[in-house]
C-alpha cells in the first residue's frame, strides 16, 4: 500500500489542478478525456510499467537501472533521464514555494481584499505581481520548500517519506472532494461542467486534440520521469507492477476529474460573463490559479475558509511530488556510496542554489519548464529502449511473475509503438517552436527557443556521455549487475 | 444540470473510479486486506 501511496502522490501534483481542467476545457471536454484515456493505455501505463520493472529488478537508481537493463555503454541514458528530472526539480521547488506563499497568505487572511484597487488591476494581480517581485518573498518561499522536503527525506524512507505522504495524500484528496462537491453546487457551475465533460465529437477528428492528450498524459502520470522507477527500488520486490501502474495512471486522471470540477465549476459560476470565464482560461497555469481564483474565490460566500483550503490542496500536490524528485537526487547519490543523510543535504544544496534563477525571473522558470518538459519526452523514449535492448518479451514475462492481472501481448506492442509516438510528439513541439519564433527558434539565448532547447539538452548529452565508464563503474553492483556481465561474457 | 451533462460526468467519473476500484481491490486483496 505504501508504494501505492507514495506513487499516486507523485504522480498527482500543481498539474493536475492547473493545467489539466485549463487544457481539457479548451480541447474538446468529452473527446480530450476519450483522447487522454487512449493516451493512458498506450503510453503512461507500459512506461510506468517499464519504471517498476526496472527499479525492482535493479534495485538501484536511474543511472545503475539503465546500465544493468541496457549494458555498460548506455549507463549515461539513466544519467540523461536523472539530469531532465533534476532541471524539471530545480523551477518546481519554487512553484512549490509559491504554492506554500499562497496558502499562508491565504489563511492569515490576505487574499481577501480589504481596500478598493486603483487604476485597472485586479486584487489578485496586484498580488502577484508584487510577489513575484519581490526577491526575498521568492526566495524565501522557495527554501522553504528545499527546507522542508530535505527534512523529510533525510529522515528516510518509512520515517520521512512514507509518513509524510500518506498524511499529505489524503488531507490533497479529502480538500479536492469537498471543494469539488461545493463547486458543483453553486448555481451556473454547470457551464464549466459541460466544458469538461460533453464530447466534441468532431474534435476528435483534430490531430492537436490527440497531440495535447499525449502531451498532458505525459506530463502528469509521471511516466518517463523516472520517479517510480526510484520508488519501486524500496518498494517489495514481489510487488505487482501491473496492477500498481494501472492505478497510478487512471487515479492520476480521476483526481485531476475532481480538480477540473473544482476550478471550471467555480469559474463558470462566480465569473460574472462567459467570456471572462474563457479569458480566465486562456491566461495560463499561474494567471488561471494566482490571478483570477484569488480574485473569484474573494467575492465567494466562505471565501475565508475556501481560499486557504484551495491553495493548501495546492501546495500538498506541489511538495508531494517534489519530495519524489529530490527522493530522485538522493538515491541515484546513494547508488554512489554517499550515506542518505548526506546525500539528502547536498540535493538541498543544490536544488536551492540551481533554483534562485527561476526564483528571480518567471521568464527563466518558464524557459525551463519548456525545455525540460519537452525533454522528458526523451527520458520516456529512452525507458522504452532499455526495455527493447533488455528484451520486451523477458520483460513482460518478468512482469506477469508477479501480476495477478496477465499482460498480454498489447503490451509489446505499445512499447515498441512509444518511438513512434515519440517522434510525432517531440516533431510537433519542435514544428511549434519553430512556428511561434519564425526569426529566433535557431538562438540558444531566445526563451522558448528550439536553440535554447538544443542547447541544454546537447550540453547535458555531452557531460553525461563524457561520465559514462564513471557512472558505469561507481554506480554501486545491484542483484542484477553481475548477471548482467555474465550474459555479456556469455 | 441537464440530462446529457449528467450521462457524460457518471461515465467519465464513474468509469474511472471503477477501474480503479477494481485494481485498488486486487492490490488489497493481495496483501491480504
Amino acid at each position: 500500500m505504501a508504494i501505492i501511496i507514495a506513487a499516486v502522490s507523485m504522480a498527482v501534483g500543481t498539474g493536475n489542478i492547473w493545467r489539466f481542467p485549463r487544457v481539457a476545457a479548451e480541447w474538446g471536454g468529452g473527446a480530450f478525456l476519450i483522447a487522454v484515456t487512449v493516451a493512458l493505455l498506450i503510453w503512461a501505463v507500459p512506461l510506468l510499467m517499464c519504471e517498476f520493472l526496472m527499479g525492482s529488478r535493479a534495485r538501484l537508481g536511474n543511472i545503475g537501472a539503465f546500465r544493468d537493463f541496457m549494458g555498460r555503454k548506455y549507463t549515461w541514458a539513466g544519467g540523461f533521464m536523472v539530469a531532465v528530472t533534476l532541471g524539471i526539480m530545480f523551477y518546481y521547488s519554487v512553484v512549490a514555494g509559491w504554492c506554500i506563499r499562497y496558502f499562508v497568505v491565504a489563511a492569515t487572511g490576505g487574499l481577501v481584499p480589504d481596500r478598493e484597487i486603483a487604476g485597472g488591476a485586479t486584487f489578485g494581480q496586484q498580488n502577484w505581481e508584487a510577489f513575484i517581485a519581490n526577491p526575498v518573498e521568492t526566495i524565501g518561499y522557495h527554501a522553504v520548500a528545499v527546507i522542508f522536503t530535505t527534512a523529510v527525506v533525510y529522515q528516510g524512507i518509512k520515517g520521512g517519506l512514507e509518513r509524510v505522504l500518506k498524511v499529505f495524500l489524503v488531507a490533497l484528496l479529502v480538500i479536492l472532494v469537498v471543494l469539488a462537491a461545493r463547486a458543483v453546487m453553486l448555481p451556473g457551475s454547470a457551464a464549466g461542467l459541460r466544458f469538461l465533460f460533453v464530447p466534441e465529437w468532431s474534435l476528435l477528428l483534430e490531430a492537436r486534440v490527440w497531440l495535447e492528450a499525449f502531451t498532458q498524459v505525459a506530463w502528469s502520470t509521471g511516466a518517463g520521469w523516472g520517479l517510480l522507477m526510484i520508488y519501486a527500488v524500496y518498494a517489495r520486490q514481489n510487488e505487482d507492477i501491473a496492477v500498481n501502474s494501472g492505478i497510478i495512471a487512471f487515479s492520476d486522471v480521476l483526481v485531476g476529474f475532481f480538480a477540473a470540477a473544482l476550478v471550471l465549476g467555480t469559474l463558470f459560476a462566480v465569473a460574472p460573463t462567459p467570456e471572462f470565464a474563457e479569458e480566465a482560461l486562456s491566461s495560463g497555469n499561474y494567471g488561471l490559479t494566482f490571478i483570477y481564483i484569488v480574485d473569484l474565490i474573494a467575492t465567494m460566500p466562505g471565501a475565508w475558509i475556501i481560499s486557504p483550503l484551495f491553495f493548501l490542496a495546492l501546495a500538498l500536490a506541489g511538495v508531494s511530488s517534489f519530495i519524489a524528485m529530490f527522493e530522485l537526487g538522493t538515491t541515484n547519490l546513494m547508488n554512489f556510496g554517499f550515506h542518505r543523510r548526506n546525500a539528502a543535504i547536498a540535493v538541498g544544496i543544490v536544488a536551492f542554489l540551481f533554483g534562485i534563477p527561476s526564483a528571480l525571473s518567471i521568464d527563466f522558470l518558464g524557459n525551463q519548464d519548456w525545455v525540460w518538459g519537452v525533454g522528458l519526452l526523451i527520458s520516456g523514449l529512452l525507458t522504452a529502449l532499455a526495455i527493447l535492448k533488455y528484451g520486451v518479451n523477458r520483460a513482460r514475462a518478468e512482469i506477469n511473475e508477479t501480476s495477478d492481472l496477465h499482460v498480454g501481448q498489447w503490451w509489446t506492442v505499445f512499447i515498441r509503438l512509444i518511438p513512434v509516438v515519440f517522434l510525432v510528439l517531440f516533431s510537433w513541439w519542435i514544428y511549434q517552436s519553430v512556428r511561434d519564433n519564425p526569426k529566433t527558434w535557431w538562438n540558444p539565448l531566445e526563451t522558448y527557443s528550439t536553440g535554447t532547447m538544443v542547447v541544454q539538452w546537447g550540453l547535458v548529452l555531452l557531460l553525461v556521455l563524457a561520465l559514462n565508464k564513471f557512472f558505469s563503474e561507481r554506480v554501486k553492483d545491484g542483484p542484477m549487475t553481475r548477471r548482467h556481465d555474465d550474459l555479456e561474457q556469455s | 444540470m441537464d440530462a446529457e451533462l449528467i450521462f457524460w460526468l457518471c461515465l467519465f467519473v464513474g468509469g474511472y473510479s471503477l477501474v480503479v476500484g477494481a485494481l485498488l481491490r486486487i492490490a488489497l486483496k493481495n496483501k491480504g486486506l
